[in-house]
């Protein structure tokens, strides 16, 4: 059953349209990623399901309740700011109790939940703190208490993650998602991390300029992105434009790729992913497609090397080799190298 | 080394008798209201204290102050509760002929106080004449004036106060069940209380110590207290009205004193 369901949602600022017509069911207990660059609508679609932006045109369903025209703090559902938004001047015990207190819940019975919820991102101990005593990291445990601790139907996440250091950001989501799935809360999470949003998501959503580009599962947007924004956006980097013919992809600069296509189809663009390709390797047949190509850049990323090589007809692409095999491969810039992609590796894209 | 311990020295001389030439006249006033002298000469005679004696025997002035008390007190309320409200409209509506508005609330601070008096007095001697009874000289009047010239002072320093609150702040409350209401009182009004004090102090202290717009709405039976002094000082100058000051100084300074016991006033300015 689905329980949040947006239908037809238009959202305009003066003349612009920042979201067009968007169609979207969540499941219960579902969490889904918007993903997007700034810009693309995700947190404008966030606000009108918190209430906070009302749309134009079309409907927000909760729970089966058209709540379009309900007011945010009407609403049953509890958003976790980007910014945390703590109270400055509340204890960290107020804080998570605010809700509680404006549900007119008892004095008891808010202590017990409160402590609870503390316990829930294990902060029992700070309740006495303000929220300038505590480090980034804990206040965003403290917004995800506060959040968590009103029982909402819906928990909206506003790229919570995006003020962490790199460290922290991948404790703190493994931490939501255990959470979220324990709790079995729907949850919506926005971000512009597409590796945040692969982790953590039962679904991803694709916004581009206020429009959904693709819906799927992580691993579904991750092997088969449709168009080149998605595939740009979930890490391709090698793009080449032309034309099918049957199986095979003719590059505009004539390349032949062959692909597993298996009827004719018109697509204008194929897409590679830079781990895909193979350097060097001994069995080369098996690849059916292999180039030789000059390496024009080596770049050392730790795990791996990053090469940038040029084909004869002057196209260039990034290949991903493992250092490991680097070492034992070496050869350095100018070099003719082999590369070779399996026609499975071959992603067909819309512009 | 000694450079930069020279230029230490230096500075804080220099920051020192900056503070010194600011603050000189206080302290002279305070200074004379000691001396013994009928007339203010220097050196002087000798120190006495028979100045404040004095003050008890002078009704007028211990009258003066007092109503001065009460018009500044009523005139810093009620300009608190008209620049919140006023700020809070700036701050958080659009709606047209905002920026006429604000531009308005803060003219008085433009127009030469007397001006302002002035159009005060003018404005409401014809009213008394359209309207059949007196306006000037009365309490009322005089509060209302000294709300004019205090309001751009609140509408300034709330409004600065209420642009710094974070607006997700905000957002989180309602987003948690709050109302309008409950916001403002629960998370509003707690993030601008030193904005509503130094707002407090400043139409205070404004209200206090003007003689201008006063000046055109007093009756010689009801005079503030800078009336009172000029009056005085129209027929001689003496130590007396150094020991008036004097209390008014302490006055003052007690209220700043006050105020930064509950909020600290360095985070006020």
């Amino acid at each position: 059953m689905a329980e949040v369901v947006l239908n037809h949602v238009i959202k305009r600022f003066g003349n612009s349209l920042a979201i067009n017509d968007l169609n979207l069911s969540i499941d219960k207990g579902e969490l889904v990623s918007f993903l997007g660059p700034s810009g693309c609508g995700k947190t404008t679609t966030l606000r009108m399901i918190a209430g906070f932006l009302e749309p134009d045109e079309g409907d927000i369903l909760i729970h089966e309740e058209n709540v379009t025209r309900i007011p945010a703090n009407k609403r049953d559902t509890a958003l976790v700011f980007q910014n945390y938004a703590l109270f400055p001047h509340m204890t960290i015990f107020e804080n998570v109790a605010f809700g509680l207190k404006m549900r007119k819940v008892s004095k008891e019975e808010t202590r017990s939940r409160v402590l609870e919820a503390l316990s829930m991102v294990q902060l029992e101990k700070f309740g006495d703190r303000y929220p300038r005593q505590i480090s980034g990291g804990q206040q965003q445990r403290v917004a995800l208490a506060r959040a968590l601790v009103v029982n909402p139907r819906l928990l909206l996440l506003d790229e919570p993650l995006s003020n962490l250091d790199a460290k922290l950001r991948q404790e703190m989501r493994s931490e939501i998602r255990q959470l979220q799935q324990r709790l079995g809360i729907t949850s919506i999470f926005v971000t512009h991390d597409q590796e945040e949003a692969l982790v953590l998501s039962d679904r991803i959503v694709v916004l581009e300029q206020g429009e959904i580009r693709q819906i799927g599962r992580p691993q579904e947007v991750y092997d088969s992105p449709q168009s080149h924004f998605v595939a740009d956006f979930v890490g391709v980097r090698n793009f080449f434009n032309g034309h099918f013919e049957s199986h095979a992809f003719i590059t505009n600069n004539g390349i032949k790729i062959f692909t597993d296509m298996k009827q004719k189809s018109d697509f204008k663009k194929i897409g590679i992913r830079s781990n895909m390709i193979v350097v060097n390797p001994n069995n080369k047949e098996m690849y059916i497609n292999t180039f030789k190509v000059k390496v024009e850049l080596i770049t050392y990323k730790g795990t791996i090397i990053e090469l940038l090589v040029l084909f004869p007809t002057g196209d260039s692409i990034v290949v991903e080799m493992p250092s490991e095999q680097f070492k034992q491969n070496t050869f350095s810039k100018g070099d003719q190298i082999d590369i070779c992609w399996r026609p499975d590796s071959v992603l067909p894209l819309s512009s | 080394m000694s450079q930069s311990y020279l230029s230490r020295i230096g500075s804080k001389l220099f920051i020192l008798l900056i503070f010194g030439f600011i603050t000189l006249p206080v302290f002279m006033v305070i200074w004379i209201s000691f001396f013994k002298n009928q007339l203010i000469v220097f050196p002087p005679k000798g120190y006495s204290t028979h100045w404040y004696m004095q003050l008890a025997d002078q009704g007028n002035f211990a009258m003066a102050f007092f109503f001065s008390l009460e018009v500044s007190l009523l005139a810093m309320i009620i300009s608190l509760v008209l620049g919140l409200l006023s700020s809070l409209a700036i701050t958080h509506y659009e709606f047209r002929g905002k920026q006429t508005l604000q531009t308005f609330l803060l003219s008085p601070l433009v127009v030469p106080a007397i001006i302002t008096g002035i159009a005060i007095y003018i404005f409401l001697f014809k009213s008394e004449n359209w309207l059949g009874f007196n306006l000037v000289p009365s309490f009322w009047s005089l509060t209302f004036a000294h709300v004019i010239i205090t309001l751009p002072w609140t509408v300034r320093l709330i409004s600065a106060g209420l642009q710094g609150v974070n607006r997700s702040l905000e957002e989180a409350a309602v987003d948690l069940g709050a109302s309008k209401l409950q916001t403002f009182w629960y998370v509003i009004m707690p993030s601008i209380r030193p904005s509503l004090v130094a707002a407090g102090i400043f139409a205070f202290i404004f209200s206090f110590n003007n003689l201008e717009i006063s000046l055109m709405l007093v009756s010689p039976r009801q005079t503030t207290l800078p009336i009172e002094i000029l009056n005085y000082v129209f027929w001689k100058v003496d130590p007396f009205i150094a020991a008036v000051s004097t209390v008014q100084i302490i006055v003052i300074a007690g209220l700043m004193l006050i105020a930064d016991r509950f909020v600290g006033l360095s985070k006020v300015f």
